[in-house]
């Protein structure tokens, strides 16, 4: 069940809100758990039975590991980190890289074996990364083991962040799990987030898709309109998962949980290290926390801080998925961190600040070249265009340039923060005039929403393909 | 029995319990290795295709509002003249999570074009989009067709998968 149909946001929204909210406190986790998991197997219950399998297996080994610790049987609670750790790699290394590794076996060895490719359960490698966190943050002694089945369940489906995050680190739900507060200013800002995040992907994401989609059938030729391409995407990205982790937040207060945020204006970022700290929070959160730091993060010299680097950009790439495109983005972005912390240091902090976030961009937009392009040899195509190959300008890219360019602008200013802070000065104000006139401005955005549902086609979040 | 062999005993049971569900759901050919060509030319055997042309993702997105990008492959004849209301579309899902989104897309290009026809504005095409038209999902396979072979159409479909 995607957020941005009118299933969700007018028939299971609703219910489950006046479900969870009429529940006595008691049972409160129990509905939860069950809308969850209604969630869930919308669609395809199939798979229900498996996110069952691997909620039990995982409960279990927490259990084990808290028990092995306390015993301090370090060498035990090590083999069942171990081997859990590998059970749910192998899972989601199933669904999403048994194919692309026979497919390269096949071309490194020309062989012919039959390459069979499998539908992953949504939000596999979200979930997934949930189930590690919380077997590593036990083992690490951040957290204790979870006894109780019922919020164990619920940390790991809970609907809001199943399937395209934030993905929450075990420690940082824990206390959530307790006793999720829920008050009416609470309600009331989940639903203001959630109608934002709604609006970002309906009235942004989709609509600059539509151009971007059309280009990229069509095929652009020109230097133009390898830029155009590039930066609709550019911007649609960022509405679409932007808008879907709104959502997810806004869903989560609803409920009284918060989840962490994902995004905090990624493109007003001043370097590449910067444009890491704001998108995508979680997930680079989960690399640095679960990866980077034991592997030795920056203590152990050069080198080391190098390599360290180079497996996190390499395992980033594989998670969005199994092609050479996403390694070949991730390892981009690997080097460029790389030559920005050892090499090209003293140049970067002298640039002016216009400057510095220019080029920061640029090589962003860049960088999604690989993630929107079907393979490589199409992305170095791309980016050799958006370099001056071919001609500047084609009819092809005048066409769409003149019927996007509005959006494009609209997007490029949604960017800042200037909208979201005059929102919010209003928003916190107590007049009448101006209470009303926040709620007519929210109104309006529902409005235009539902005709975005109601007359538009089905478009589903970017990252679900993740 | 103590505590930490009973955990043991349940993690195991619950990785043995995921491998059997992996391998009845895989083996039971619910999710079809035939290729979208296959499906292609067997439905195209059983339907008159005069009055329809191949399409491009781009009519794909208009009509349908599906981005081909996001699906394993799709194969789409749209028709020649706006009054025909013949239309295939196969679309070969990357993950069976997309088959309600797919069938809706097709539910409503189809009402969309059974209101075109109706009150009595196109009887034999209204005719024709209401009794002799199918949306199928199987597996990883979601079908449309609106054909006066729409039956025998359906079952190629169902042999090729």
């Amino acid at each position: 069940m995607s957020f941005s149909t009118l299933l969700f946001p007018f028939v299971f929204l609703p219910i489950a809100i006046i479900l969870y909210y009429i529940s006595p406190k008691k049972i409160r986790s129990v509905t939860l758990l069950v809308l969850s998991l209604l969630f869930f197997a919308w669609g395809n219950p199939a798979y229900l039975l498996l996110m069952l399998c691997s909620i039990a297996m995982n409960y279990f080994a927490g259990l084990e590991l808290g028990h092995h610790l306390q015993a301090e049987n370090h060498r035990r609670a090590k083999t069942v980190l171990t081997v859990s750790v590998i059970a749910n790699l192998l899972l989601l290394g199933f669904f999403k890289y048994y194919g692309f590794l026979l497919d390269n076996i096949n071309a490194l060895l020309h062989l012919k074996l039959p390459v069979r490719t499998y539908l992953a359960p949504i939000g596999l490698s979200f979930y997934t990364f949930s189930l590690l966190s919380y077997l590593f943050d036990v083992y690490r002694g951040k957290a204790e083991m979870q006894r109780n089945l019922l919020s164990f369940s619920l940390y790991v489906t809970f609907f809001p962040k199943l399937i395209s995050g934030p993905i929450m680190q075990y420690h940082d739900f824990e206390a959530q799990l307790i006793s999720p507060r829920v008050n009416l200013t609470k309600l009331g800002d989940g639903v203001r987030l959630f109608l934002i995040g709604l609006a970002k992907k309906l009235l942004l994401a989709d609509v600059i898709g539509t151009s971007f989609y059309a280009m990229q059938a069509q095929g652009v030729q020109s230097t133009f309109g390898a830029w155009v391409e590039a930066i609709s995407y550019t911007l649609m990205l960022y509405f679409d998962f932007g808008g879907y982790s709104d959502m997810a937040i806004g869903l989560g207060k609803m409920l009284g949980f918060e989840l962490p945020k994902n995004f905090e204006y990624p493109y007003l970022c001043s370097s590449i290290t910067d444009f890491w700290r704001r998108w995508h929070i979680s997930l680079g959160s989960w690399f640095r926390d679960y990866v980077y730091i034991p592997l030795g993060g920056s203590r152990e010299g050069q080198a080391k801080t190098i390599r360290n680097l180079m497996i996190v950009w390499l395992l980033t790439g594989l998670w969005h998925g199994a092609s050479w495109t996403f390694i070949i983005w991730g390892l981009y972005y690997g080097i460029l961190l790389i030559l920005e912390k050892f090499v090209l240091k003293k140049v970067v902090d002298v640039l002016p600040s216009f400057l510095r976030h220019l080029l920061t961009v640029l090589l962003v937009v860049v960088g999604w070249v690989f993630f929107f392009s079907g393979s490589i040899s199409e992305a170095f195509g791309t980016i050799s265009r958006m370099f001056g190959k071919g001609a500047f300008l084609d009819s092809t890219a005048k066409y769409y340039f003149s019927g996007c360019w509005k959006i494009l602008l609209v997007g490029i200013f949604a960017c800042f923060p200037i909208g979201a802070r005059i929102g919010m000065q209003v928003y916190r104000r107590s007049e009448r005039a101006v209470v009303l006139l926040s709620v007519l401005y929210f109104g309006l955005l529902l409005l235009l929403c539902i005709a975005a549902m109601v007359g538009g086609t089905y478009s589903s979040f970017l990252y679900f393909q993740f | 029995m103590n505590k930490t062999t009973f955990f043991a005993v349940g993690r195991w049971v619950a990785i043995l319990a995921a491998v059997i569900f992996l391998i009845c759901t895989f083996s039971s050919g619910k999710i079809s290795k035939t290729p979208l060509e296959a499906v292609e030319k067997a439905v195209l055997g059983k339907v008159d295709t005069t009055h329809l042309e191949g399409s491009d993702a781009q009519i794909l997105h208009r009509d349908y509002g599906l981005s081909a990008n996001d699906y394993d492959g799709f194969v789409l004849y749209s028709p020649k003249d706006f009054m025909d209301p013949e239309e295939i579309l196969i679309v070969k899902l990357a993950d069976t999570n997309q088959a309600e989104q797919v069938a809706s897309a097709m539910q409503k290009r189809l009402d969309e074009r059974t209101a075109v026809f109706d009150n009595g504005y196109g009887p034999a095409q209204y005719d024709l989009l209401t009794k002799h038209s199918v949306i199928r999902t199987e597996g990883n396979y979601v079908l449309l067709l609106v054909s006066e072979n729409a039956e025998s159409a359906l079952k190629a479909f169902l042999k090729a998968l």
